[in-house]
């Protein structure tokens, strides 16, 4: 093998822990979400933090593409808080 | 630091995802230059050839590791201290982005000892004493899996993460201590290497020190919303899912 094989396999690993590691971060920001999630559901005119959204780190959002998940149930909270609804 | 009293005064808000933007950005864009000077900038080494371009992020990750162990050390005394477990949860953040970059060592120097040294591995003093920091910090991360009470769970760990960083000196001397043959990369002289490779391996350090600081602040803000949760849960009776 020669010197580049080596080369391209020590960076492909660089690579492949960090986005193993994003990926672990990822998901578990994804469960605590629905666990807050769980939460607001449960309290009756409840509603989950909205940093959450506002707080949402950028990578989650790049992974997610359409932006960090929460967000659409986060902007209707605020959609009937305008209305004057209650959710 | 104060207290985890509720969810509102745990969260960084919209200047913490300003943070964390601006980070990122400078992450990817240190990152890049970073890249560059490793791949095109720093000339090829006369012995080695293109392989020793695995050294920049190989060293860049080394040092990352030991200055997580650092924060570890520090998050656990402040622990201690004050029983604030906002320190905890850096500690804990700081333990994990650590074994990640502990990780990303062990792999690359293996990858590039078997051109150079002709074997994956060697119990070498350098290598030997990175693997126990290794395993030192999994064992620091397996154990607080296996304690319930978070008082409990964060004083053990607290006391791991002081114990566990010993080791790093140990790690950073035992190439002077010990007869090795992993090379001295910082002499009474100064670097012993081109200027143009110097300036690569301070690119890949500093890449690799804001790579760590954007980790840091996206997983300590995740552990704070998870204790947020957590005092949720316990405020409103309900029990772990």
């Amino acid at each position: 093998m020669g010197d580049l094989w080596y080369l391209a396999l020590a960076y492909a690993v660089i690579w492949a822990v960090l986005l193993v590691y994003l990926y672990s971060i990822a998901r578990r920001q994804e469960s605590l979400r629905r666990e807050m999630k769980a939460i607001a559901e449960a309290l009756e005119g409840g509603s989950a933090p909205e940093e959450e959204v506002e707080d949402a780190e950028p990578f989650l959002r790049l992974v997610h593409g359409k932006g960090a998940p929460g967000e659409e149930p986060a902007r209707a909270r605020r959609a009937a808080r305008g209305r004057g609804d209650s959710l | 630091m104060r207290a985890v009293a509720g969810p509102s005064n745990l969260s960084l808000g919209g200047a913490g995802s300003r943070l964390q933007r601006a980070l990122l950005a400078a992450t990817l864009a240190v990152g890049l230059l970073a890249l560059y000077m490793a791949f095109v900038y720093a000339p090829k080494e006369a012995t080695m050839g293109d392989v020793q371009r695995i050294f920049y992020f190989h060293v860049g990750a080394a040092w990352t590791a030991l200055l997580a162990f650092f924060v570890v050390f520090v998050g656990g005394l402040a622990y201690l201290r004050t029983r604030d477990r906002r320190w905890d949860a850096l500690a804990l953040s700081s333990a994990e982005i650590g074994v990640v970059f502990t990780t990303i060592t062990l792999a690359t120097g293996s990858i590039w000892a078997k051109p150079a040294w002709g074997a994956w591995w060697t119990w070498d003093p350098r290598l030997t004493t990175t693997s126990v920091l290794w395993l030192i910090y999994v064992s620091y991360l397996i154990l607080r899996g296996a304690i319930d009470e978070p008082e409990r769970r964060a004083s053990f760990a607290a006391v791991v993460g002081i114990v566990g960083f010993v080791d790093v000196p140990i790690v950073f001397l035992s190439i002077r201590l010990w007869r090795t043959i992993h090379p001295v990369l910082v002499k009474s002289q100064g670097f012993d290497m081109e200027p143009p490779m110097v300036h690569a391996l301070l690119a890949a350090l500093l890449a690799c020190t804001l790579l760590y600081a954007y980790l840091l602040l996206v997983r300590t803000s995740l552990e704070r919303r998870r204790l947020e949760v957590e005092a949720a849960r316990q405020a409103l009776g309900f029990h772990q899912g």
